[in-house]
């Protein structure tokens, strides 16, 4: 055989997965569906002469470990773009990693949210930190009796008593809250608390009030310096720079990439995986696969369902995948007057996103995170925005004009802040969970390859009997963000994938 | 102003006041209860308020009772007789139903006529619920440890807990771990492909709390109802002969023939505290309680909040008390009726009027209830869980008559602009619509109403906000953080002084445990 290992998808998690198994002497190759790698972390012209990170803003964490490993040290330099709120006649409130001076900017609504801000900062870096350490290994198996998975308990339990009687109780009891209620026992200004409550809905179909949303929030925090409160590490050059850079250390050790390569099937005999089958009828032998695609997509679209247990299957299916959000990149004739606000002017507003998405309608008034890349990733003037608008099922279904229609009430909501906004824009790009699905092939549009709740969380994400990488089929594994610990780290479950795979005994 | 001095004192004449109570005196203590109103029973009473009609006013069912207070009270001997509540019909708004009954095979019979399928899955899941409440029922019976606490008995608490979970087959595991995190319908969804059934099932989840049934939490509400039905004591829900409060005197007179004093009209002002400890409580006429151990059955706001001078209590106990979860969402309606409803889907009077009627006929009608709630306003459409308490106890209303008794949500405690008496009437007319969407005799066959908002069950049992559960069962205030963390174990920061209400471990429903435990921790701490 050619090669060792094939890798499918080139985003960010596939290409550490290559990067780390190439390193090591296999013999990778990597195949991209699409034209360019990146999957979801990808930056593109979206009209002619403009540019924009298509599905996300944020690179993630990259844990020191990967980055001192693949020589990514450029990325852990990025400082963080925090969050504008329009305030409500007082100007904006600014944050920013300046605990200070946020504090300062929160005085002129609430003296006493000013004067909390530097403890809740300390507080959610508190918490942050022990995520961070859950992270960096992979998932616990709570019911193992194995000694290294005993030590790996230990450790985190001791990580978790490092913290201190009260630091321990507010990791235990924050982490099932909802954002609402965490927030409402800090703050009374409700225009704060409107914006911050969308870090805990990011991405997942729920509103502020439900339970668990208190994790999405703190895990959108990882690995974020103090006072990042609502921090994005957007790359120099786009989102895309970070795959690119995966890539070049791949091809460096002498793995391969193809792009434009979809594949069709994962081929499995006697009970092992024997190869992949492309779209253009192709087949490569290899004895490991390695899916950086999302879990259903993995097992129940490249597989055959004849190939696993029915018990696994039921289980995959039941992965909530749920993707709300819709992307709108406006090409302008000349720069927005608003700078990269955040619409979210109450909790019950945001509440309100989540029930039309959950009655599958788009909402009237989603919630909306606006970004502005530099010139030199735009090429032109662009306004890039997060809007938290609708499901990726809607009762009457997506068409053109549902999409048309998001995009005119977004330019006519952006107009309120940037006047005149309207005359400027060229064009219009939406891109709904559909679009995402058929797009990156990430089912439901979901841009976490899951829901990354409570109860899809480490030692149960995908699926319990696949949370260490490996999958029940001998030779297939998975890396993607659909596994521990998730989207919005970046490579290191392609890291902990790629450890699983070199440690284990598989034929060559 | 007159002084009596005792071994205890229990604040509050609940069921779990009054269990507590009944424990001490068993063990030799002189234990007075305190009751601020003319009968015992807090929300567990029965009360006759229009002549000849006798209501459960709040709480009307029963089932979690704990079955080892039945034998150690012996309770059957004091008066407890619970009748079985056979069946549950959910009427649908296309004129079908489904029904669930006694007898298992019924009801697959019944799910099959909806959905071969979810037949198949109703056995599994049968079988899947029970392990999960067998493997978390001896947590009923623990007392919380300390996670923090590096105490032996907290590490010996520990391990036993994590024990439970960790002798759990792999596959029960998760499946436990799914119910603490996840919402009612989505575990659900993971069953059956029905909408009513997932809808009536997912009703167990939402009772109580202030959630829907797609809020994650909820599906630890269904597994916390679920256990009562698997308790050896009564297989299903049943209700006590002579309605709710013939639990609590049941339990009063345990108490009183094992030596307890029960006085009503007896309204606790204020705890007394000494030199850091609490040495009795002064009443609202003036006159003083004295003992060494003080109880308090009360809900945490009302015991710290407004029972003790904040400057006894730590700060930050006092702050973890203020940021405990209390919202009410719940009301009752409660009738008199001159004829049995009749549901177009089930005509004619049978043998499913002495079981419950669900009103949930698709996951979207309670959702969207709960989303009324959410925004501070009482469900127009709400869901309803209705009882005919006159068909399975007789003697409830005169001959020919009946009572009904309707559980409601959602009615928030917190609705915009503060419940009055126009809001709590078009919260009545909404609950009596919305049942004779399915039963068109029903409007006309009213003689009595009685209404109660979170407003009035607050303002008459001294629940705050008027929720039922004395705190939300969500999982951030359950074990070792009910009521607040490091004073799970029925103590409080202040010596002398006990908690053993539903906002101890383990929580709602007129269960007992946290009566009994606390009066086990309190025995630990007193010499007999």
């Amino acid at each position: 055989m050619k090669h060792d290992v094939v890798i499918i998808g080139a985003g960010v998690n596939g290409l550490t997965t290559a990067a780390y198994l190439a390193r090591a002497g296999r013999k990778v190759l990597v195949l991209e569906q699409r034209a360019m790698i990146g999957g979801l972390c990808s930056t593109e012209e979206f009209h002619p002469g403009f540019h924009a990170n298509t599905c996300i803003d944020d690179t993630g964490w990259i844990p020191p470990s990967v980055m001192r490993d693949l020589g990514l040290s450029a990325f852990g330099t990025i400082a963080p773009v925090s969050m504008t709120i329009p305030g409500s006649g007082n100007g904006p409130i600014v944050i920013t990693p300046d605990v200070r001076a946020t504090s300062e900017s929160l005085k002129r609504y609430s003296s006493s949210d000013a004067a909390k801000w530097p403890e809740f900062c300390a507080f959610v870096a508190r918490l942050c930190g022990f995520l961070e350490a859950l992270y960096t290994v992979r998932a616990p198996a709570v019911e193992s009796t194995a000694p290294s998975d005993l030590l790996t308990l230990l450790s985190l339990g001791n990580k978790l008593r490092a913290l201190g009687k009260r630091g321990m109780i507010d990791v235990i009891r924050t982490i099932p809250m909802s954002i609402a209620d965490v927030l409402d026992e800090w703050f009374e200004n409700e225009t704060l608390k409107g914006a911050l409550s969308t870090l805990g809905v990011l991405n997942v179909q729920h509103g502020p009030q439900s339970g668990g949303t208190a994790l999405v929030f703190l895990h959108n925090h990882v690995g974020l310096p103090l006072g990042a409160i609502a921090g994005r590490r957007s790359a120099p050059g786009g989102v895309g720079a970070l795959p690119t850079a995966l890539a070049a250390v791949v091809a460096q050790s002498g793995g391969e990439i193809r792009t434009s390569t979809e594949v069709a099937r994962i081929r499995v005999q006697n009970d092992r995986v024997a190869g992949v089958t492309l779209a253009s009828g192709e087949e490569i032998g290899v004895h490991t696969v390695v899916s950086g695609a999302d879990p259903r997509r993995t097992f129940t679209t490249l597989c055959d369902a004849g190939d696993f247990d029915p018990d696994f299957l039921h289980a995959v299916d039941c992965i909530r995948m749920r993707g709300p959000q819709v992307r709108v990149h406006l090409a302008l004739s000349q720069a927005p007057t608003c700078g990269e606000i955040t619409i979210a002017p109450t909790m019950s507003y945001v509440e309100r996103t989540y029930d039309a998405a959950k009655h599958g309608r788009v909402a009237d008034h989603p919630w909306i995170r606006v970004s502005i890349p530099p010139a030199d990733v735009s090429g032109k003037h662009v306004v890039s925005l997060q809007v938290q608008a609708a499901a990726y099922t809607l009762r009457d279904g997506w068409t053109g004009a549902t999409r048309a229609a998001i995009g005119a009430n977004v330019v006519q909501m952006l107009e309120e802040h940037s006047p005149g906004l309207t005359q400027t824009v060229l064009h219009c790009e939406v891109v709904a969970p559909p679009d995402i699905e058929s797009g990156f092939g990430a089912t439901e549009g979901s841009l976490l390859h899951g829901e990354l709740t409570l109860d899809q969380f480490t030692f149960a994400r995908p699926v319990a009997s696949a949370s260490r990488y490996a999958s029940p089929m001998d030779g297939l594994w998975v890396c993607g963000s659909g596994t521990h610990p998730g989207a919005g780290t970046a490579g290191i479950s392609g890291r902990l994938a790629a450890r699983e795979i070199l440690s284990s005994k598989v034929r060559k | 102003m007159t002084s009596h001095r005792y071994d205890a004192i229990v604040i509050g004449g609940g069921h779990n006041g009054l269990v507590n109570a009944a424990y001490l005196a068993r063990a030799g203590k002189k234990v007075v209860v305190l009751e601020r109103r003319h009968l015992v029973g807090g929300a567990a009473v029965t009360e006759e308020i229009y002549p000849g009609f006798k209501y459960s006013v709040f709480s009307y069912v029963v089932s979690l009772l704990r079955p080892e207070i039945i034998r150690d009270l012996d309770l059957p001997r004091h008066g407890l007789e619970i009748l079985p509540l056979e069946s549950t019909v959910t009427p649908m708004f296309d004129g079908n139903y489904i029904a669930g009954w006694a007898d298992h095979d019924l009801t697959r019979r019944e799910i099959y006529r909806h959905s071969p399928r979810d037949a198949d899955a109703y056995d599994e899941y049968g079988h899947m619920m029970h392990h999960m409440a067998m493997a978390v029922k001896p947590i009923l019976a623990m007392v919380p440890p300390d996670p923090t606490s590096l105490a032996p008995s907290d590490l010996k608490g520990m391990l036993s807990f994590a024990g439970l979970f960790r002798s759990l087959p792999t596959r029960q595991f998760h499946q436990l771990y799914k119910l603490m995190t996840m919402s009612a319908g989505d575990y659900l969804d993971e069953w059956f492909e029905t909408d009513v059934l997932k809808a009536t099932k997912s009703a167990s989840g939402i009772i109580g709390t202030f959630m829907g049934p797609r809020t994650p939490g909820s599906a630890y509400v269904l597994l916390h109802h679920y256990m009562g039905e698997i308790d050896g004591a009564f297989r299903a829900w049943g209700f006590a002969k002579g309605g709710t409060g013939a639990i609590s005197k049941a339990i009063a007179s345990a108490a009183r023939e094992a030596g307890a004093e029960i006085r009503l009209n007896a309204s606790v002002a204020q705890v007394i505290v000494k030199n850091g400890r609490a040495t009795g409580v002064a009443m609202a006429n003036g006159d003083e309680f004295h003992a060494p151990v003080v109880v308090t059955s009360l809900d945490p706001k009302r015991s710290f909040l407004q029972l003790i001078e904040r400057k006894e209590l730590p700060a930050e106990f006092v702050r973890d008390i203020e940021r405990y979860k209390i919202r009410g969402s719940s009301g009752k309606v409660n009738l008199s009726l001159s004829e049995l409803p009749e549901f177009t889907c089930m005509p004619g009077n049978g043998p499913h009027h002495r079981g419950a009627f669900s009103i949930s006929p698709t996951m979207e009608y309670v959702e969207n209830a709960y989303d009324d709630a959410k925004y501070g306003d009482f469900s127009k459409k709400p869901y309803m869980d209705i009882v005919i308490p006159s068909m399975i106890d007789p003697g409830m209303a005169p001959p020919g008559k009946h009572v009904m008794s309707i559980f409601v949500q959602y009615a928030p405690s917190n609705i915009t602009g503060g419940w009055n008496d126009e809001k709590r009437e078009a919260f009545g007319d909404a609950v009596i619509d919305a049942v004779t969407r399915f039963a068109p005799n029903f409007r006309a066959s009213i003689l009595h109403r009685q209404v109660l908002t979170p407003a009035d069950i607050e303002s008459i049992t001294g629940l705050t906000d008027g929720n039922i559960f004395q705190g939300e069962l969500a999982l951030h205030q359950l074990f070792f953080l009910r009521p607040a963390p490091g004073w799970a174990r029925f103590r409080a920061p202040l010596k002398g002084l006990y908690q053993c209400g539903s906002a101890t471990h383990p929580g709602g429903g007129i269960m007992g445990a946290g009566g009994r435990l606390a009066a086990l921790e309190i025995l630990k701490d007193v010499p007999r």
